[in-house]
């Protein structure tokens, strides 16, 4: 394996048990049915495809936060498996869909951005000024440092979303959703922000979206994933050109912008 | 996917949006019963505090010369005894006063025992749910299915009666209300991606539950403790005026109450005042806690 993969994953399945009811057997669902990917370094892999197929469990699969029921996720090389929770955190970090949802409530901005390093057992004082220097990057206000998030906009909670994400200064962060619980003139504004961090940060990303025109904007590959399946895993450019599958044409039909690639519609691929 | 597909995900980020501290503050002053439980208990604390510069008496000296004086309002009442005295000549203003202090001793001591107990299962099924789940679920039946009075007398009655004991006995028997609202409380929570967050970003399970969940269950903690402090001094009265609990000479409204009883038909005052004494205490605690749970509460469960 060449040195430019940054994770990989190798066969992944996850299988979940569903009672169906007292006294009934459990059937088991899965959700990922032996997905192998890899990531390369500096690059944004987008992972597209509808509600249900898959694409969240996966990204908890390679963050860590869910077990695969077989397979293994590699991190240059490693496996993660084997790999302890803070080694793990200083590589990959996430950044969740809904900001409302990821920030505790009753936590100050600065306090929740400090976490990682926090964890980490960094002091107290070198946290202090790498949030402030975090906020500067992600473009929030030091005055927002004491505020909680609920006095924040939805745009705001983002970058502190992910500010926390990167303030450990991980190689990849795991996207699930980053736009698509924010309004669409922000939607643009922390797309922009994630590919500039990028480049400046020399990061990889794994981008999961159902929003095409979202993983055509930034993604330099993109996987198409359905029913916990690979349909495709090509070049960005290449798959919106030639479509493989009928799936993935199908995807793409679902566009609703008359011009692909210059706006960023919000689709609704599963109300279709 | 229609709007019920999203509202189980909406809903517990707007219960969990936590109002400004001056939001709270504003509502508060604002509430007839959070203000009137509020400053009744502040008063019988303050009371119970200060029952050495407030009382007219010594609560444990006896005066066989004048047993069971009437207040002031009845016949022979006198300044010198303003609540009158018990069946030992002691001046019951006085051991009112003391009493307070035993009340709220227990009252506070059960429950933070008991919130300890009730507050670390219920957070840990309501966290970790499976195994786990099931065996503190199993445990709080167990525990529902005793009846608490019983076992507590059957402890006192092996262990013998002390305040200790009673803070003790009382403790362990009435943390089954905090692990069940705890357990709910963290469930709505644990699947919210800022705990994730947490996890992801290599924090240990202890740090998790310390920092991140218990913030934001704090407000069902208030609110069950402080119903969990009034049933806890009914306790101890029920258990005193069956001579199991606070053993004589100590001053306990319940065991007041309780020696009063055989004077009860020619001076009902006796076992009046200190019934009134808890009426009060327990009326106040239980406001305070519907006031704090109406004040934190999300908006429309008023």
């Amino acid at each position: 394996m060449s040195d430019d993969i940054l994770l990989s994953a190798r066969n992944i399945r996850r299988d979940f048990r569903v009672s169906a009811g007292f006294g009934k057997r459990a059937r088991t669902v899965s959700a990922v049915r032996g997905v192998s990917l890899d990531v390369k370094k500096g690059g944004v892999l987008g992972i597209v495809g509808e509600s249900g197929c898959g694409k969240s469990t996966l990204a908890k699969i390679l963050l860590g936060l869910d077990e695969a029921t077989s397979g293994e996720v590699l991190f240059q090389g490693q496996t993660m498996a084997g790999m302890n929770r803070k080694t793990r955190a200083r590589h990959i970090q996430p950044i969740f869909q809904d900001p409302y949802l990821s920030l505790n409530p009753r936590k100050r901005v600065d306090t929740i951005i400090g976490l990682p390093l926090r964890v980490a057992g960094v002091p107290e004082r070198d946290i202090r000024t790498r949030v402030a220097e975090m906020m500067e990057l992600t473009g929030l206000p030091l005055r927002l440092a004491g505020t909680f998030p609920s006095q924040m906009s939805g745009g705001q909670r983002q970058r502190v979303a992910i500010a926390r994400a990167l303030i450990s200064r991980p190689e990849l962060v795991v996207c699930d959703e980053p736009t698509s619980a924010l309004d669409v003139s922000i939607q643009a504004q922390i797309l922009n922000l994630l590919q500039d961090l990028r480049r400046e940060l020399g990061l990889t990303y794994v981008l999961i979206s159902h929003n095409l025109a979202v993983v055509e904007h930034i993604a330099t590959e993109v996987m198409v994933m359905n029913h916990g399946e690979v349909v495709e895993h090509r070049p960005t450019a290449e798959l919106f050109a030639r479509p493989g599958s009928a799936y993935t044409q199908m995807l793409l039909d679902s566009i609703l912008t008359p011009e692909p690639g210059k706006g960023l519609p919000e689709i609704a691929l599963t109300d279709a | 996917m229609t709007a019920t597909d999203i509202s189980p995900q909406a809903a517990p980020a707007i219960e969990a949006a936590p109002r400004p501290a001056s939001d709270i503050w504003r509502r508060g002053r604002r509430h007839t019963g959070l203000l009137i439980g509020g400053g009744l208990v502040l008063m019988i604390v303050l009371i119970a505090l200060l029952a050495p510069l407030l009382a007219p008496h010594d609560p444990y000296l006896q005066d066989l010369n004048n047993r069971l004086v009437s207040p002031i309002w009845g016949e022979g009442g006198s300044w010198a005894h303003p609540l009158g005295t018990d069946a030992l000549g002691r001046d019951y203003l006085s051991r009112l006063l003391y009493g307070a202090r035993i009340s709220l001793l227990i009252g506070f001591g059960a429950t933070a025992i008991a919130g300890v107990i009730g507050t670390t299962m219920g957070v840990l099924a309501g966290y970790f749910g499976g195994r786990i789940d099931f065996i503190v679920s199993f445990i709080v039946n167990v525990r529902l299915a005793l009846p608490a009075m019983l076992v507590a007398l059957v402890v006192v009655a092996l262990v013998g009666g002390s305040l200790n004991v009673v803070i003790w006995t009382l403790g362990f028997l009435v943390w089954d209300r905090f692990a069940v609202v705890m357990r709910a409380a963290t469930q709505q929570i644990r699947s919210l991606d800022y705990l994730s967050a947490a996890r992801a970003a290599g924090a240990s399970v202890g740090r998790i539950l310390l920092t991140e969940v218990m913030p934001n269950v704090l407000g069902a903690l208030i609110v069950v403790a402080t119903l969990e402090i009034a049933q806890a001094i009914l306790f101890e009265a029920a258990l005193s005026f069956l001579g199991l609990g606070v053993q004589p000479p100590t001053p306990s409204w319940g065991l007041m109450i309780s020696e009063g009883k055989s004077h009860m038909f020619f001076r009902p005052w006796v076992i009046a005042l200190p019934g009134a004494a808890l009426f009060i205490l327990v009326l106040a605690i239980n406001l305070l806690g519907d006031g704090i749970r109406d004040v934190t509460a999300t908006e429309g469960r008023t």
